[in-house]
């Protein structure tokens, strides 16, 4: 079954706006040994399209990235892009506070871009693709490992 | 409305574990069974767990959460007002499409819970009067489990053996030695070897998202083909609004609603309600008449209410070791039942069990899997991840949640499905006794899992995505004043309505409940069986 959040591309943000949201983005997750950074692995579009499904999670969207201008702004008179990693995550902690339904889809979207993304899986050495139907060899259960409990008596009442 | 068919001789509304265990089981007997079900028949090539972005289909169509899944076959849910979010999927082989496949029995205390620890009420029945149907139940299923389990009484052999337990459960069974605490290989519904037509579990998981290769038994692939064969008849799409009466109170059939939105009525001789404990209550109370204003079944005032889920408490403890948590089936490694039982010094009446899961993939991991926040963001992201990815065992302690009068399903004044059905809403919170139990639960998964190594603890002491189980809005008893359903699973009420679901349990034990929903459901047929006579 194809996903309805993957199949769908609708971008909806102005270039602006997607510069901000890549600058957030990488404040969210950034990059480190050897891991691409959430825009580099092209987490943005999914974000975009993601949140194009209804005019309600689009606006919790465009109005987050406002609020994060506004307030950069405002603390700072600059915009988030101009101001060092340590005060884009001081200021993105604000707006965790300040608009927790917006963050959390924001965060729930990021990790769902980054960690299904074969560069970021294969940058990290984890199995790339699905576990059906290949599957893991495992090793059968030992019974030997039970000899204690096996005499420790019943655990039931009638 | 079109007329539909002949009267058929029994109709099943739901197709789902309890369902086809009934059907199967009355089919086989020579009944006439039509059921009906609004969902469709899965197709196993297309679950999403052979596609590379399958974890991204749990957060999506596969959720859980029919309120986020909102497919076609899904109808809403008004869950404003309970800590816990129901959960279910609507198909042939019900919500044990995305189960897990833990597959324990009740244990015999489990019913006597009045007499033993004076809480709540007995059932009518008892574990040794279910125990020929577990058997039988088993045998259907095919159980991959290990005989001897000193928490439950001598058992029939299990078909299989335990699924293998990882270096997850291995490193978990550590802790359980050194603390000296029962603990098990958990009773899976889910091959470990060729059982039955179908191949043995190759250790991929998630299970939650359906099973590939039919490895996990599902009703879809055990009950259904057989009952089909023996003659019932299942029309998917299918949903059913309400169960009508006759004047002399008695139901006469159902009315459904098919997928182009055209209403249809089936006559029926015997109407058996298998919708689940949140569905059921909904069709029954929809169903209100002139000869039963509040809802059909309902002269004790009690369809609806007790519900019960079982509260989880998660904990994840961290590990140095690598522990390839990505391997195995999710929910069926190794279980304890060393707090199952009362003990009042601990301050709480019953008990909970525990079990141990897997992981997941990289993105539930991220997401904070049973703990429900997901890891650190920013400069932290990277090294939080990291210490977690295949570090980590997660132990759900599922406790016994006692029936409550203002735990209840009820109709929701304005929210309907598609097709213009009330939806339900759910009141429910969390008992003082569930609260202590979970704490306790707690410091208990803290302990073993320090004990097994652990670095780390992290806890989610109330799941709300925890609402699999979903049980007791048409309690079974002797008493038509306090109960739903009698002993036979037939309503007090109405002589021709009968309900074979979750909703019967008068208590919910501290075990996944399914494998006592079936074997209630084979009871109920049974009994149905020898009173054909007066059907």
């Amino acid at each position: 079954m194809t996903n309805p959040q993957k199949a769908l591309k609708t971008s909806f943000l102005s270039r602006d706006q997607q510069k901000l949201l890549s600058t957030v983005i990488d404040v969210i997750i950034p990059a480190s040994n050897g891991s691409p950074s959430a825009s580099d692995a092209d987490v943005a579009t999914h974000v975009e399209s993601s949140l194009s499904t209804s005019s309600a999670t689009r606006n919790l969207l465009t109005s987050g990235l406002q609020a994060i201008e506004v307030t950069s702004g405002r603390a700072y008179r600059k915009s988030l892009a101009d101001l060092t990693y340590e005060q884009r995550e001081s200021l993105l902690s604000k707006i965790e506070s300040a608009l927790p339904e917006f963050f959390n889809v924001l965060i729930q979207q990021t990790y769902s871009g980054y960690y299904t993304n074969s560069n970021v899986l294969r940058s990290k050495g984890i199995h790339v693709g699905a576990p059906q139907p290949e599957g893991f060899q495992m090793e059968p259960f030992q019974e030997s490992l039970l000899e204690r409990v096996r005499s420790s008596g019943t655990k039931y009442r009638t | 409305m079109g007329q539909d068919h002949d009267v058929v001789e029994v109709l099943v509304i739901g197709a789902g574990m309890s369902s086809g265990a009934f059907t199967w089981s009355l089919t086989k007997a020579g009944f006439g069974v039509m059921c009906l079900e609004q969902g469709n028949w899965p197709t196993p090539s297309e679950y999403p767990v052979t596609d590379d972005d399958w974890e991204l289909h749990i957060y999506s169509d596969y959720h859980l959460d029919p309120n986020v899944r909102s497919q076609p076959e899904d109808y809403p849910i008004n869950t404003e007002n309970s800590p816990i979010t129901p959960l279910m999927y609507n198909a042939v082989g019900g919500s044990a499409i995305h189960w897990g496949a833990h597959f324990p029995r009740m244990r015999p205390s489990d019913f006597r819970v009045k007499t033993l620890d004076s809480v709540a009420d007995d059932w009518p029945i008892n574990y040794f009067d279910l125990e020929p149907y577990f058997d039988l139940n088993d045998k259907m299923t095919g159980v991959a489990g290990l005989h001897g389990n000193p928490a439950y009484p001598p058992m029939s052999p299990r078909q299989m053996p335990p699924l293998p337990i990882g270096k997850q459960g291995s490193k978990l069974v550590e802790g359980f030695e050194k603390l000296g605490w029962h603990w098990w290989p958990a009773e899976s519904a889910i091959n470990s070897t060729h059982y039955d037509g179908r191949p043995p579990c190759t250790n991929g998981g998630p299970c939650i998202t359906g099973c590939y290769n039919g490895a996990k038994s599902t009703a879809d692939l055990t009950y259904w083909p057989k009952a089909l064969q023996n003659g019932a008849v299942l029309h998917t799409n299918s949903r059913v609004s309400h169960i009508t009466t006759k004047p002399s109170g008695k139901v006469d059939g159902v009315v459904y609603f098919d997928t182009s939105g055209e209403v249809h009525h089936q006559r029926a001789n015997v109407v058996v309600i298998a919708a689940n404990g949140v569905g059921t209550p909904r069709i029954l109370l929809n169903s209100a008449s002139a000869s039963h204003p509040n809802g059909l079944a309902n002269s004790s005032g009690l369809l609806g209410k007790n519900l019960m889920f079982h509260p989880v408490a998660a904990t994840v403890g961290v590990f140095e070791d690598d522990l390839e948590g990505y391997k195995g089936a999710l929910a069926c490694a190794i279980t304890s039942y060393e707090h199952v039982e009362t003990d009042r010094s601990r301050g709480f009446v019953r008990g909970y069990q525990l079990q141990s899961n897997r992981q997941l993939g990289p993105l539930n991991t991220a997401l904070g899997g049973p703990l429900e926040r997901a890891i650190p963001w920013g400069s932290k992201h990277h090294s939080s991840f990291t210490d977690r990815f295949n570090h980590i065992i997660p132990i759900a302690a599922l406790g016994e949640d006692l029936p409550e009068l203002q735990n209840e399903v009820i109709l929701d004044k304005t929210l309907t499905d598609s097709d213009g059905i009330p939806a339900p809403k759910v009141n429910y919170s969390i008992s003082k006794n569930s609260e202590t139990m979970m704490t306790h639960a707690v410091a208990r998964c803290t302990d073993v899992l320090e004990a097994a190594g652990a670095t780390q603890v992290l806890v989610n002491q109330q799941m709300q995505g925890a609402g699999w189980h979903l049980l007791g809005t048409a309690r079974m008893g002797i008493d038509p004043a306090t109960s739903v359903v009698n002993q036979h699973g037939k309503t007090h009420d109405v002589d021709n309505l009968y309900i074979i679901d979750g909703s019967v349990f008068v208590t919910a034990g501290a075990v996944n409940p399914t494998s006592t929903i079936q074997a209630i459901a084979l009871y109920i047929a049974e009994q149905m069986k020898r009173n054909a006579r007066n059907l």
